[in-house]
């Protein structure tokens, strides 16, 4: 993994460890993007290596990709940044399909990447808003629980939403 | 040399998956928070738990809370007309749009009278000048067993409304759609297999995916 040329200090490279083997060697300053392993280099300070069981390589990668990203665009310091981080943003969850979308979204909330879980609930929200009940209950695999006449009752009174 | 090993460990490793986010109420929680009033109101009737927490007075203190909650993503028509003073009039009230980003609002086509776009969702918006009234279009219909791809043309030929469609799986076929001569939908004028072509130009297939149009095919 190459290491940006926008800054000149030196800065320090972590060792992160997918579940299936798959380590990337990451900047402290992308890594940190991540409240999990911010957490853990304030607290310890110097580890070598980094294990993060509930997370394969392909979905750290991209979880680290869009954290390398974020941090470059925030060395620069000019106003536009917000915009390019934007821009990125929409870029990168333009095409995830939905499996990759739920295993990302798994993954950034495991290693409490805030900034990414909005993007990404926002991006599962956009995608939902349109369905029908029974296909939200098809897509998080849901079982209505309620008692005969207790969904009816509940349609009747938000019936407007429903048209 | 030792090497320091430290391991993340948080909630026990669940099967990661649309089931998963379901039960992690945080997440879902602000899945939710970004859905317009009207979602939340049809997703009461989900379950006991959506209900439970979409009835929650706390959810609504915390969606009104988050900048980016998308309860008011209204939309404003206005009229630019150099006869009022190079202005722009607002037109009619402020409207929600269900599916606003599904709506592309950059694909318009001005026809007979009206502002047209398209949409990703099942229905589409024109916008009547003469009238100054909104209305719905619906979108063509996809084919039973296909999934939508592109749009690759939308406008106006020889005074007709026109759209190309490409679906998903073959994208060597496409439709070709007309609108109604009162808007009420569109028809299908053409469907255009290529593929005997193929066997004439075989240079129409390419060995890579070009990533200006996402297809295998040149044409």
């Amino acid at each position: 993994m190459s290491s940006s040329s926008t800054t000149t200090t030196t800065t320090r490279l972590l060792m992160l460890k997918a579940s299936d083997g798959v380590t990337f060697e990451v900047e402290e300053a992308v890594a940190t993007k991540l409240g999990a392993i911010n957490n853990m280099v304030e607290e310890e300070g110097s580890e070598d290596l980094i294990c993060l069981p509930n997370v394969n390589g392909k979905f750290l990668g991209m979880v680290l990709e869009w954290c390398k990203k974020h941090a470059n665009n925030n060395t620069n310091s000019d106003k536009g940044n917000d915009e390019v981080n934007k821009w990125w943003d929409k870029e990168f969850v333009m095409d995830l399909d939905q499996n990759t979308l739920y295993h990302l979204l798994m993954a950034a909330d495991y290693l409490s990447g805030t900034e990414l879980v909005d993007l990404l609930t926002e991006k599962v929200a956009s995608m939902i808003r349109g369905k029908k009940v029974e296909e939200i209950r098809e897509t998080f695999k849901i079982k209505s629980d309620f008692l005969p006449g207790q969904e009816e009752e509940i349609r009747k009174k938000n019936s407007w939403a429903f048209e | 040399m030792t090497t320091i090993e430290r391991i993340l460990i948080t909630a026990p490793n669940a099967a990661f998956s649309a089931e998963s986010i379901a039960g992690n109420v945080d997440l879902l929680t602000q899945i939710l928070i970004f859905l317009p009033i009207k979602s939340l109101l049809k997703f009461k009737s989900v379950s006991k738990h959506w209900l439970s927490l979409i009835s929650d007075p706390n959810f609504y203190c915390k969606s009104c809370g988050n900048p980016r909650s998308r309860w008011d993503t209204y939309c404003r028509i206005k009229i630019y007309s150099s006869a009022t003073g190079g202005l722009w009039r607002p037109v009619g009230n402020r409207f929600s749009v269900l599916e606003v980003d599904k709506l592309m609002f950059d694909s318009r086509v001005f026809w007979n009278g009206a502002v047209y776009w398209i949409s990703r969702s099942e229905t589409s918006l024109r916008f009547d000048i003469e009238e100054e009234l909104l209305r719905e279009t619906p979108m063509p219909l996809i084919p039973g067993g296909w999934e939508p791809s592109t749009v690759r043309y939308f406008g106006e030929s020889h005074g007709h409304l026109n759209m190309i469609n490409f679906y998903l799986p073959r994208r060597i076929e496409f439709d070709v759609y007309e609108i109604e001569s009162d808007c009420s939908g569109w028809f299908m004028k053409y469907r255009v297999d290529l593929f005997g072509v193929l066997g004439a130009f075989p240079e129409m297939i390419r060995s890579y995916l070009d990533p200006l149009d996402m297809d295998y095919y040149g044409f």
